[in-house]
Formats: C-alpha cells, structure tokens, sequence
C-alpha cells in the first residue's frame, strides 16, 4: 500500500482520486462490517471451543499423568512387595531345605543302624544255622558210623542172643 | 485195614476153612513173605501191562507142586484180579481171621533171620505168658529190623529191634 501510495500520481499515500479513496473506504469497512456482523461470533465460538478442546485435552492429559503416576507408585509398590514376597520365599525355602536336610540326616543314620542290626541278627542267625548244620552232620556220621559198627558186629551168635534176650524180656 | 483188603481176606478164609487144616493159611503167607523178599517178583505180578495169563502162569511155574491146588487158585485169582501188591496184606488178615476163629491170638514177628524152632516155641510161650492167650505166629523176614525182633500182636507192639535203638540214637545224637 505505501509503494501504491508512493507511486501514486499526487506523491501522496492515498491515491490522486479522493473518492476513489472514500469509496474504497467505504466499501472496506462495509465489507469488514460484514465479516464482523457475519465472521465474529463463528470465530469466537470456534476459538472457544478450542479453548474448551485444548483445556479438556490438558485436563485429560493431566488426569493421565497423574493416572500413570498412580500406576507408578502401584507398581513399585507391587514391586517391594514382590522382593519381600521373593526374599520370604527364599528364606522358607532355605529353612525347609534345612529341616529336610535334618531330616534326612536322621533317617540315614536310623537306616545304618537298622541295617547294622539286621546284618548282626543275619550272621547270628546264619552262625547258629552253620552251627546246627555242623552238629546235625557230626551227629549224622557218627550214627551212620555207630550203625555200621553194630551191624558188622552182627554175626549169627549174637543175632540169636538178640532174640533169646527179647524172648526172656517178653516172657518175663 | 481197607475194605477191600478185608473182603479179599473174607472170601480167602472161606477157602481155607473149607480146606480145614490151615494149610492155605500158612501157604500163603510163605507166599506172601516171598513176595516181599522179592521186589522183581512182585512188580511183575503186578505189572498190567502184562496179560493174566502170563502172569497166572509166573504164578504156576513158582508153586508148580510146592503148594495146594487151593492155595495155587487162591494166589492165581488174586494175581488175575491185580491184588499181588495186596497178598501180603490179604495174607495178614488171613491169618488173623484164622487165629481167631480157633480162640488165639495172631502176632507177626518181624526178624532179620529166620526163628528156629526151638525160638519159635519159647516166643510163643512168652507171648502166652504176656497175653494170656495161645499165639499163633508168623515169622515175616525184614532185613531192617537188622537184629532182635518186633512183634505186633493186634494193635499192640512189642519192639526189640537193634533198628528201634539205632533210631533212638540218632534222636540223642540230634
């Protein structure tokens, strides 16, 4: 507009024709007329509801935050609970492992003395079978022995002073 | 005793007693103690697989005139009806049935070796002694009596065997 004004033919800033001027005056601020009659209140409502868009998005945007916040402090909470639910474990485990241990400890030494009981009971027993074993052949043979004595001994004589003698006991 | 034992024994005292003087009885048990002698004997006597008439014929060639006709028969329908394990038995109760029937008792001696007469006659006169009765005797050779004798004169035992006191050793000795 200043270059228009100073290229105008006057070498003033509004042109050489002054009604040229006040028509275009005129019509300007009809037309800006207008716009406000016409522009201004869409314009107002539409920077409103912006306003009210970009105020609900930053009340969202903080409702979020504080939501993840919220969600933070829960989850380092869950997170403590969980390293002291975690260290509970381990030490239940550890007294348990140790319970155990004892426990086992105590049932393997019953165990070897029950076993070294039985393994004395096992070679008491097979000491007296052994035993037995040797007298019952000992006495076996020295019968067998004894018998063939007798039985070679035997001749007719005493054969029938055998039978003369149970004769005199029956008869007796 | 079984009853079939007792049967035989029934139907065989019938045939000596008709027979009269014991001489069935006594035939049999000789008979009877040759059996258990003999154990090759007694199994083919008692061998099925053998027809009866070979059998009945070991039986004749065995008396051939040593015995009675009563006495063959006798044998010969026993072997005939596979009773030869059971003669010795049979002949038991013969003799039992046959002592009885003359008012004495039966004992069955068991020896190693055979009685003499003389030990035959004192046995019996000991055994009167004892029972109170006159004992008819039958002499059953048994090599495991082995010495002395056993006898059993109805339920009752009497045993002096050497066996009995070799046995009763053992028994200490275990």
């Amino acid at each position: 507009m200043w270059t228009l004004a100073a290229e105008g033919p006057n070498g003033q800033w509004i042109p050489s024709d002054v009604n040229e001027f006040y028509w275009g005056a005129i019509a300007f601020l009809i037309v800006f007329g207008i716009m406000l009659w016409k522009g201004l209140g869409p314009l107002k409502e539409a920077m409103a509801a912006r306003t009210e868009r970009i105020g609900n998005e930053l009340a969202a945007a903080d409702n979020a935050k504080a939501e993840a916040d919220a969600r933070r402090a829960e989850q380092l909470s869950k997170i403590g609970d969980a390293d002291a639910e975690a260290s509970q474990i381990v030490a239940d485990a550890r007294t348990r492992a140790a319970s155990m241990k004892t426990e086992l400890i105590a049932k393997a030494e019953s165990d070897a003395v029950a076993a070294k009981e039985k393994a004395a009971i096992d070679i008491a027993a097979s000491k007296t079978q052994a035993l037995a074993d040797v007298r019952s052949e000992v006495a076996r043979n020295a019968a067998d022995a004894a018998e063939a004595v007798v039985t070679d001994n035997l001749d007719d004589a005493k054969l029938a002073s055998l039978i003369d003698n149970y004769i005199a006991e029956v008869g007796s | 005793m079984s009853d079939t034992i007792a049967t035989y024994a029934d139907a065989v005292q019938q045939i000596a007693k008709a027979e009269g003087d014991g001489t069935v009885e006594t035939q049999l048990a000789s008979f009877a103690q040759a059996l258990q002698d003999n154990d090759e004997l007694s199994t083919t006597l008692s061998d099925s697989s053998l027809p009866v008439q070979r059998r009945q014929q070991v039986v004749e060639d065995l008396l051939g005139g040593r015995a009675s006709k009563a006495t063959s028969a006798v044998i010969s329908m026993l072997v005939a009806a596979g009773r030869a394990k059971d003669i010795p038995a049979i002949s038991k109760a013969v003799s039992e049935r046959g002592s009885s029937s003359r008012g004495r008792e039966y004992a069955e001696v068991r020896s190693a070796v055979p009685l003499t007469d003389d030990q035959t006659q004192r046995l019996a006169a000991a055994l009167k002694k004892s029972t109170g009765k006159d004992v008819d005797i039958n002499v059953v050779i048994d090599k495991t009596v082995v010495g002395g004798l056993v006898t059993q004169i109805g339920d009752t035992v009497i045993d002096g065997s050497v066996r009995s006191r070799l046995t009763k050793m053992r028994d200490a000795f275990n």
